[in-house]
């Protein structure tokens, strides 16, 4: 009996020195520790770092060894305008509760507040960044996930600013929940596939609030994208599905909601553009599905060059846009669009099924024009315009016959 | 010419013709404040009742107007008064009574719907003064044609073709050249095109105030720079002011040379 007792205490005791391998150390001006930067000397793989509250000037940490780093009431680690703060070298980090600031601009080298070279399975969750050059840097890494961070950059130039989280030939990386604002590029992952970005909201950043380029195979869902000086750009990738995405008030005269470019076999579906200058630029597009969107308040709801067949747009809601649809070339097209709700349709429909007798033709004589001599654009409102609108309504000769809803939704969906 | 003009005022004021004026206009604004989702909306919506109608009214009543008073001139020449500050009085009432109307009739609905220009003064300045402004040009273009062209018929014609040729065919012109020329570098052209016509310059004016502008691409940004300068404001409210000298001039010139008979 007492043999048994002791074999179970031995268990437990075993247990219990097994979980103190992954060692605890404390971290503050009244702890054992008084920097991360000694903590982080001596710590073993699988060691926790709590660093409690105050602000620690720091430059060029390295974390070479999986580990925890958790800040407790907010700490911050200041690097005073005058380097990088945590170089992550190595797999499975966690780092979460930290304020990271200040981190330095740089013309050579990407300075970031958490940079990741080459790792698998970090974790950086739950942190502020402010005023940083980068926040969050990734290259070469993998199964990342970055999420509920709250990021605020500088607020300054495209030049002397850089991205919010910043992923290069990273792939399977998750950023989920992250707020960026005033970066140059809020959300940016250049050659990282088959990752996802979701319900994060980028505002207010000197250039897009995402930047998407050479990155097959990736999801962005539930984000909202407001006031970013150029929108969201995605460029040259396939499979890409864009979901539920909100694109706000991306407002100026080289602002768009989302540039598309050089992306092939791809869906954007159920996204909602507000308020931009352009809701939708597409260059390049090939065989995308637009599905379920809608397009209100833009100044043109999609602008597409000629160069961008076989897409099929179904189901999309047009309302309150200044264009519709303008497209440069009245010779060739083959874009179709169905059963889209346009607010300006002026048809009927006899047999009540729902759609309208006539087809629509959203590309509208001004808007042809406007694409081809940008300087007439000072005539918009003027009422010969609208009398030669009135015309080409009638007698369409300028836009591609075959550009044209061939059943639009009948009546047009209203405003909400 | 002071009793002249607040005797034709005070006339004016009873006149059906005004207050139709006045009414059409309040309805209209009243309405399109009523249903426009957003102010920049609804300015722009009144933006195009304005280029449209102010001209083609003040043309055709302007005209009438003057055709109207030849009992009167006829009657005044035989007292010791000028012919200019006969006229001149006649003219100033006018532009004040319609300028009257329009200016409460798009003020009105505006405080009544406290419409907000977020703060823009520029853009109710712009809006509010322009309309003035257009009054007063194209009252003076009426009353220089009434004054030149004996014919009833004749005038009312010339003044409608001049309402088309600034209010379409200006335009019409100035997108045949911008379609001609568009191989070269065509901001300052237009620009230029845009300040010799009031009409145009009144809705450009307004634009650069509107959201709208953003639309209007790198032209739009050469505009609003030109705008944006004090000279550039100088310039512009120097060509409208143009548009209201030289036909008031024009039509003095007319007045005191012309053989009443």
């Amino acid at each position: 009996m007492r043999l048994r007792m002791l074999f179970l205490v031995g268990i437990i005791a075993g247990f219990g020195h097994g979980r103190s391998a992954s060692k605890r150390f404390d971290i503050g001006w009244n702890r054992p520790f008084k920097t991360l930067r000694e903590a982080l000397a001596i710590a073993d793989s699988n060691a926790v770092l709590v660093v409690h509250p105050g602000v620690y000037p720091e430059t060029g940490l390295v974390v070479n060894k999986p580990m925890t780093l958790r800040g407790m009431g907010w700490p911050a680690l200041d690097a005073r305008g005058l380097g990088a703060l945590l170089n992550i070298t190595a797999d499975n980090v966690r780092i979460t509760g930290f304020v990271f600031k200040n981190v330095g601009v740089s013309y050579l080298k990407d300075q970031a507040a958490v940079n990741m070279t080459g790792t698998r399975g970090a974790r950086i969750d739950s942190n502020r960044f402010v005023h940083n050059f980068f926040s969050i840097y990734g290259s070469r890494s993998r199964n990342t996930r970055i999420d509920n961070n709250d990021i605020t950059g500088r607020y300054n130039n495209e030049v002397a600013n850089g991205n919010g989280v910043h992923l290069w030939q990273c792939d399977s990386m998750t950023v989920k929940n992250n707020k960026a604002r005033g970066h140059r590029d809020g959300i940016y992952l250049e050659f990282t596939g088959h990752s996802t970005v979701t319900g994060n909201l980028a505002e207010k950043n000197i250039r897009y609030g995402l930047h998407f380029m050479f990155s097959n195979g990736s999801r962005y869902a539930e984000n909202t994208f407001r006031n970013n000086g150029s929108g969201v750009a995605v460029m040259y990738s396939n499979d890409v599905r864009m979901e539920d995405n909100r694109f706000e008030h991306n407002w100026g005269s080289a602002a768009y909601g989302l540039l598309c470019k050089g992306i092939e076999d791809s869906k954007v579906r159920g996204n909602i553009f507000v308020e931009n200058t352009v809701g939708v630029f597409q260059e390049g597009l090939s065989r995308v599905q637009f599905e379920e969107n809608a397009f209100v308040r833009n100044g043109w709801a999609l602008k597409m060059v000629a160069n961008c067949d076989d897409n099929v747009y179904e189901n999309n809601r047009f309302s309150g846009n200044t264009f519709d649809v303008s497209y440069n070339s009245s010779a060739h097209n083959s874009n179709a669009f169905h059963r889209n709700s346009w607010d300006k349709y002026r048809g009927y429909d006899l047999n009540r099924d729902g759609l309208g007798d006539v087809p629509y033709r959203p590309v509208e004589l001004q808007s042809v024009l406007m694409d081809r001599y940008p300087e007439a654009l000072i005539l918009m409102r003027g009422h010969f315009l609208t009398l030669l609108n009135l015309i080409e309504k009638q007698f369409p000769a300028l836009a591609p016959r075959s550009l044209e809803d061939d059943s639009p939704l009948f009546p047009p969906r209203k405003d909400s | 010419m002071g009793r002249i003009f607040r005797y034709c005022f005070w006339d004016l004021l009873r006149s059906r013709f005004v207050l139709a004026y006045f009414g059409f206009f309040m309805l209209g604004s009243l309405g399109i404040f009523r249903f426009a989702p957003s102010a920049s909306a609804a300015f722009g919506a009144l933006l195009s009742a304005v280029t449209l109608l102010v001209p083609l009214c003040c043309l055709v009543f302007g005209t009438l107007y003057f055709y109207q008073s030849r009992g009167f001139h006829e009657l005044m020449f035989a007292q010791p008064i000028g012919r200019a500050p006969l006229c001149l009085g006649q003219y100033f009432a006018l532009s004040s009574a319609l300028g009257l109307a329009f200016v409460l009739a798009a003020g009105i609905p505006m405080a009544a719907y406290g419409f907000s220009t977020n703060g823009d003064i520029g853009l109710l300045a712009v809006f509010v003064g322009g309309g003035l402004l257009l009054h007063l040009a194209f009252l003076a273009l009426a009353f220089w044609i009434a004054v030149s062209i004996e014919d009833r018929l004749r005038g009312f014609s010339t003044s409608l073709l001049i309402w088309i040729a600034l209010v379409f065919g200006y335009d019409a012109l100035v997108m045949g050249l911008v379609m001609r020329f568009s191989d070269y570098p065509l901001e300052t052209g237009v620009l230029a095109a845009m300040l010799l016509n009031p009409v145009d310059l009144e809705r450009v004016l307004v634009l650069m105030h509107l959201d709208t502008s953003a639309l209007l691409g790198y032209t739009g940004a050469a505009f609003q720079k030109f705008f944006g300068t004090r000279s550039g404001t100088w310039i512009s409210l120097g060509a409208l002011s143009a548009w209201i000298l030289a036909p008031l001039l024009l039509f003095l010139r007319k007045l005191a040379r012309k053989d009443w008979q």
